[in-house]
This record gives C-alpha cells, structure tokens and sequence, in this order.
C-alpha cells in the first residue's frame, strides 16, 4: 500500500478520536475562563444566603433518589433474575420500559393522578367519601421528588444489575444456597457480587438527578440546576450562573470518585470453570404471587400510570391538540435528534476503533475524557457551549462580515452539538461493547488477507457490529427525546422541541395540553427501548448459538 | 535465508510485563515447512503476529524474502508484507460465505481471475459444493480447510499457521493434518506451523524448532 494511503488509514482513525476529545474539552476551557472573570453583582448573596440551601437540597434529593431506585432495581433484578414465576418473561421486559417517561413528564402525570381533582382523590371522595386533599400539600416536595426519581430512573441499576446476574455461573450460587439458605445467599453473597454493578446504575441515577431541571423545577426544589436557570434568566447574571455550574461540576467530580472509590473497594473476580450459567429458581404459592405483586406495582408506578393519565387528558384536550404548533415541534425534534443521534453514532464508532486498533498512552485518557458529556448536568454544558460559541460568533464576524449576526449561536448547530456531547458516551459504550464481542481475530484476518485498516472497518467490522451501532443509536435517540434542560436553554428563538413544549404547557398550569407532546415522546421512546431489548436478545441467541 | 530473525525483543506493553522473546533468533529457508513447538507462554504464537506484523517488537529485526519489515526504524503494516495467517479459532468472517470468504484476499484482481482462483481453491480442498454455506453452517474440519484456502489463495509469500489443529477432535486431526502436508506440498509455500502437538509438526513439517529452551528473562 502506498505510504501516503498508511497514514490516512491509521492516522485518520486517531484524529477522529482527538477531535470527539477536543469538542468535549471546548466548553469546559469557556465554563473555566469564567473563574478568571469578576463575580457577578448578585454572586456576594447568592454565596452568603443561597448556596448551603443549593448544597442540601441537592444532595438530599440526589441521594434519596439514588437510594430508592437502587432498592428497587437491585430488588426486581434479583426478583426476575433468580426466580421463574408468572409472566416472567413480559416483567423482564416490561420493567425497562419506565426509562421511557421523563422524569419532568412523570411528575406532572402524578400531579394530575393525585390532585384534588385528580382520579384518585375524586374516586375516593365519590365512593368511600374519603378525602386527602392534603395528600399533595402535607408530604414534603422533596418526597415527591424522589419518589418521581426513584419510579422512573430505576432501570439504570435494574439494567445492570440483571446484566450481571444473567452471566453468572450456577455453581456459584448453588454452593451458597447448599450452605446458608435463600435469605443469607442474597445479603451474603449475592449483595456483594451485585455491588460493582448495582453501584455504577446508583451513580447513573445521582447524575441524572443532579441534571433534572423539569422536576426539580415542577416541585419547586432550590436545586443547583434551577439555581442555574433563575441566575441565568431571573437575575440576568451570566457570571454567577456560571460559578453555580462550576460548583455543579465539582459535586459531579465528586460523585465520580465516590464512583471509583466504591468500585475499586468491592471488584471480584469469580473464579470458575463452569460454563453452566444461573438458571432461575422456580416460585409458586405465596412467595410468586409476591413477586408478581412487587414486579406489577413497580411498572404501574413508573410506566403505566403515568401512561394511562395521558390518556386521560388527551381525551380530554384532544380537539385542540393536533396543532401546527406540535407538527412543527415533532418534526423539529425527530430532525434534530435524528442528526444529533448520527453524528455522535459516526464520532462514536470512529473514536471506539480508533481506540481498539490504535492503543497509547494518550488513549484511555482520550476516550475516558470524551465520555465525562454525560455526567456533566446539561444547564453547565449549555452555559459552556454558549460561552464558547459567542465568542467563536464574535470572532467569526470579525473576519466575515458578510455573515449573518450570532450565526452560530442563533442556530440548531448548537443544540445539536450540545447533545452529541452529552450522549456521546451512550453511543461510544454500545459500539465498544460490540467491537468487544466481535474481538480482533476478523480484522487481523483482514489484514493478513492484504485489506488496510479502513477497507477492514468497512468490509469485516461493520457488518458485524450493525447491531451494537443500531442498538446505540435507539438509546442515544431517546436519551435526546427526553431531553429538557438544553432544550430550554440552547434552542433557537421560536422554536420548541416537544420536551420544551410540554414544559411550558405544564408552567402555565395546562397540565392536560401537555398529554400529545408527552404521548408522543413516551411511545417513541417505549418503541425504540423495546426494540434494543429485541436486538439484545437476538444478539446473545446468535452468540450463545441457540 | 527467505524468513530471517534477529536479535528479536518483544514485550506487551504494561509496566512490569516480562519479555515473551528476548534476542530470539530464526532462519527459514524459501520452501521449507518448520515446525515450532514449546510450552505454552514461551512466546509461539506472539512469534507469528511478530512476523505478520499485528505487533511491533521492541528491539530486533524481521526480514522476509530479502525486505526488512520490523526493525527500530520500519514497520511495514500486515497488508503489505504478503504474509497469509491461519488463526486459531480460523476467523472466517461471519457474514460471508465460502467462497467470499477465499475471494476475501483476491481484491486486487479483476472479477474473473477471482472466479476462476476461489474455484480452484475449493476443489484443492474438496468444498466445491459448500461455496454457498455459511462458516456456522459447516462443520470445525471443513471450516479449518477454508481457513487455510483464504489464506493460501493470495499466494502469500509465507504461510503462518497458529495451532490451526487445536480445536478439532482427534480423529478429524489425524485426517486434516494429512490433508495439510498435501496442500503445503502442492502450493510450495514458506511455511511456519505453530503447535503444542509434535504429531502435528512431524506430518506437516520438514524440520522442528522448540521455543522456550534458550529463554532469557
């Protein structure tokens, strides 16, 4: 091969992976100018008599969610793991499906499910002549807050959690059961093995909370996030927007090294030679009718109720619902999340084969710091991408004028750059999880038969990783669907996306109008989680041969 | 001196990982079929993706008929040095059939020498019929036989074989190695087989090293 084609194949690889870094390193070198900057006038109170109250009820809720979800995701994937009951089959997949309501949307639903004119509150009122009208006033809006979390975010730790229990050998927990019973095998040993896992779903739960704008916003919380939004808009302090979303980024830090930290306390290496993997303990009686009535509730809570009030108040508001407005804002949202959700799948398998074929030193750092997006909260990566690009604006109308004014800044490119950082790593685990199925035997195969590193890409690599790379689109599409804070902060002028849509409808106590937009973002995202779960089940049948 | 090794240092890359060949010298003639054997992590294998060029030594030299292809200045890439591979576990693609599998190596060619080269291919190995199936769709003997049509059809300028027996039951072994000596004599190839089982190098092989005896740490 011709050496000038050499370094295209290999060197074009690793700049595509240097390049994904540098676009996540832009508006964290914007947020960090702004602690070279003088502190905005409201920065001195917001200090002095705001931000203990920021710290607390962050952390308070952020914790208490984490909690929740963890009890409840490490309880079901314990539950449908171990034990064979019932409807087995339809809860596995069923229990997932609450990653497809918003948090934000939730909250609203249960609003509307509790209220004093709510379904609940007027039926029993009607039928048992009971009132709990201080039903929604008496219980803190912390509680609600973490309840709303908790139902919702759940499947993260249940995800991984029966990620890891499916792959685990039989005689392992069939010695344990020999020696202590069912009750010491899941405290004694299952608890511990599940820790690893269990632990890095609690984490994914922290950092969606510490990102949550819409409930926190819903329930009234002082939250660092809304603390952002009511600088940012209600105060007109950029500057101390910016210094709460620095402090955002250090709690974020922090709950990453706890991340490690409890990692690194609790990693097990099992030890076996079985090939045989945990098949589930068969329930019948009082014990499955238990399991059926944990697993049943949970999905009522965190899908179904919340499904079954927008059904409600479509019914409702159906007439004035099909408006231009939401044809626009559909059609807005599918094009930006479509556009977003392919470049970062191209960014992220570019970047995961640079990584597997091209190993440094500067790799692993690379990558790793490609994938922080996500745990960053997207109120701090829209004030950095808006620092960043102002200037850019600045400096680009400087050198052409002919330009149009913030021709950057004013448009979709931003909302659409902001997500692919924020989901980047979405896309980048899908795609190195496939690459890590498939191995490297192929592409040395590939390469021993005369192909170079990109022929090999194209020809051996991708047709056998389509479905990691669909799989991790679905996810990254959703993610974005759901998506509210950077819509609200980084969408061009008189334009909504349907998360916006819904979240001024529900501020302007419109709760009902809110049931399209919400419907069309919870059974898009529904259908596309159902469909990795299909890919992901297909795909271990491939593997597994059967 | 077709393949010649010398001086040859390699180490994976990681603090405190111990050298898999240190000063590792070879001399294989063109044509000559050698056997390499030893016990295992003595650096068979790693010996095989050093001369394929999948990893690059450290220190030492790689020269093959005549072209320097590692050495502390060059890396010639594995799609450049003519080197056919029999992998382990084989690596036939997945996705492809029998005989896109062979034609996989033929790219450089135009459409009817490709044809007319996979089609002498399959009949060398007596899988004319087969062409279509896909690789799970034959059995481990069959699936080891176009493993090494993909790799000889090409005509590389040497064949590397890693332990290509290990997976098959012995029965089929004693038959396929006999089928290998067969196609390694037809074909002329410079040939390097790596494997545990002495049987193996001593059907196939004019002449066995053992790795591992002259080892420094």
């Amino acid at each position: 091969m011709p050496a000038s084609l050499r370094w295209v194949s290999g060197n074009g690889w690793t700049t595509i992976r240097a390049a994904v870094f540098l676009c996540v390193l832009l508006p964290f070198l914007a947020l960090a100018g702004g602690l070279f900057s003088p502190p905005g006038e409201h920065w001195p109170y917001v200090r002095d008599y705001l931000l203990r109250a920021y710290c607390t009820e962050t952390l308070l809720v952020t914790l208490g969610a984490g909690a929740f979800a963890g009890a409840l995701g490490i309880g079901l994937a314990w539950a449908v793991s171990m034990h064979d009951f019932r409807g087995r089959r339809f809860f596995d997949l069923a229990l997932v499906l609450p990653l497809a309501i918003p948090p934000y949307i939730a909250a609203y639903t249960y609003e509307g499910l509790l209220g004093y004119t709510g379904v609940i509150q007027v039926f029993l009122r009607r039928h048992f002549e009971l009132s709990l009208a201080r039903l929604t006033t008496e219980i803190p809006a912390q509680a609600w807050a973490i309840w709303v979390f908790g139902v919702t975010l759940f499947p993260y730790v249940y995800l991984l959690t029966r990620a890891f229990l499916r792959h685990q050998s039989a005689a392992l927990f069939e010695n344990a059961l020999l020696l202590g019973g069912s009750a010491r095998l899941f405290w004694r040993v299952g608890l511990p093995l599940l820790w690893p896992s269990a632990t890095a779903g609690v984490i994914l739960v922290c950092l969606e909370v510490l990102n949550d704008f819409g409930v926190s916003s819903h329930y009234g919380l002082t939250t660092f996030t809304t603390a952002i939004f009511a600088a940012w808009f209600g105060m007109g302090d950029a500057d101390t927007a910016i210094r709460l979303s620095l402090i955002l980024l250090g709690l974020v830090f922090f709950t990453l090294l706890i991340r490690k930290a409890l990692h690194n306390a609790r990693r097990y290496h099992v030890v076996s030679s079985q090939e045989k993997w945990l098949s589930p303990h068969r329930l019948r009686g009082l014990p499955q009718a238990g399991v059926i009535l944990f697993c049943s509730l949970v999905c009522l809570a965190g899908f179904l109720a919340p499904l079954l009030q927008m059904l409600h108040w479509l019914r409702l508001s159906w007439r004035g619902a099909f408006t231009a407005d939401l044809g626009s804002a559909l059609c807005y949202t599918l094009g930006v999340s479509g556009m977003a959700a392919l470049l970062v799948m191209l960014a992220a398998t570019g970047t995961a084969n640079a990584n597997r074929l091209f190993r440094s030193r500067l790799s692993t750092p690379l990558s790793q710091g490609a994938t922080l997006g996500y745990a960053i909260p997207s109120a701090v990566l829209a004030i950095g991408i808006i620092g960043f690009f102002t200037g850019a604006d600045l400096w680009l109308a400087s050198r052409f004028p002919f330009l149009p004014e913030r021709f950057l800044s004013m448009s979709s490119f931003l909302l659409v750059f902001a997500y692919g950082i924020r989901f980047f790593s979405i896309g980048y685990q899908s795609v190195e999880a496939g690459f890590a199925k498939i191995g490297r035997v192929y592409a040395e195969a590939s390469r021993t038969l005369g192909r170079n590193v990109t022929a090999t890409f194209f020809r051996v690599d991708l047709p056998m990783i389509r479905h990691a790379i669909l799989g991790g689109s679905a996810l990254v599409f959703i993610d974005i669907l759901k998506e509210l804070p950077l819509g609200l902060l980084l969408r061009p002028f008189n334009t909504e996306t349907l998360g916006t849509m819904v979240y001024h409808f529900a501020n302007n106590e419109a709760l009902e109008e809110t049931a399209l937009p919400s419907l069309c973002i919870v059974l898009s995202g529904a259908a596309f989680l159902l469909l990795t779960q299909f890919w992901e089940k297909g795909e271990e049948k491939r593997v597994s041969g059967n | 001196m077709f393949l010649e090794i010398d001086d040859l240092y390699f180490a994976y890359p990681g603090k405190g990982h111990p050298w898999v060949l240190a000063g590792y010298r070879l001399g294989v003639e063109a044509g000559e079929r050698v056997g390499v054997s030893g016990p295992s992590g003595q650096g068979k294998s790693t010996l095989l993706r050093l001369i394929a060029g999948l990893e690059r030594p450290q220190k030492g030299r790689i020269v093959i008929d005549g072209e320097v292809m590692a050495s502390a200045k060059r890396h010639v890439e594995p799609e450049a040095r003519q080197v056919g591979m029999v992998f382990q576990d084989y690596g036939l693609f997945p996705h492809m059939t029998v005989a896109r599998n062979i034609a996989y190596g033929l790219w450089r060619q135009d459409k009817k020498a490709r044809r007319a080269r996979v089609d002498a291919m399959l009949e060398l190995i007596r899988m004319t019929e087969f062409s279509t199936r896909y690789p799970y769709e034959i059995s481990g003997g069959q699936q080891q036989r176009v493993a090494l049509a993909r790799a000889l059809a090409p005509n590389p300028k040497l064949l590397l074989l890693d332990e290509p027996l290990s997976n098959l039951d012995a029965a089929l072994k004693t038959e396929i190695r006999e089928e290998m000596r067969a196609l390694m004599q037809q074909s002329r190839v410079t040939c390097l087989f790596v494997s545990h089982d002495l049987d193996d190098l001593d059907v196939v092989c004019e002449r066995i090293v053992r790795m591992g005896d002259d080892r420094r740490d």
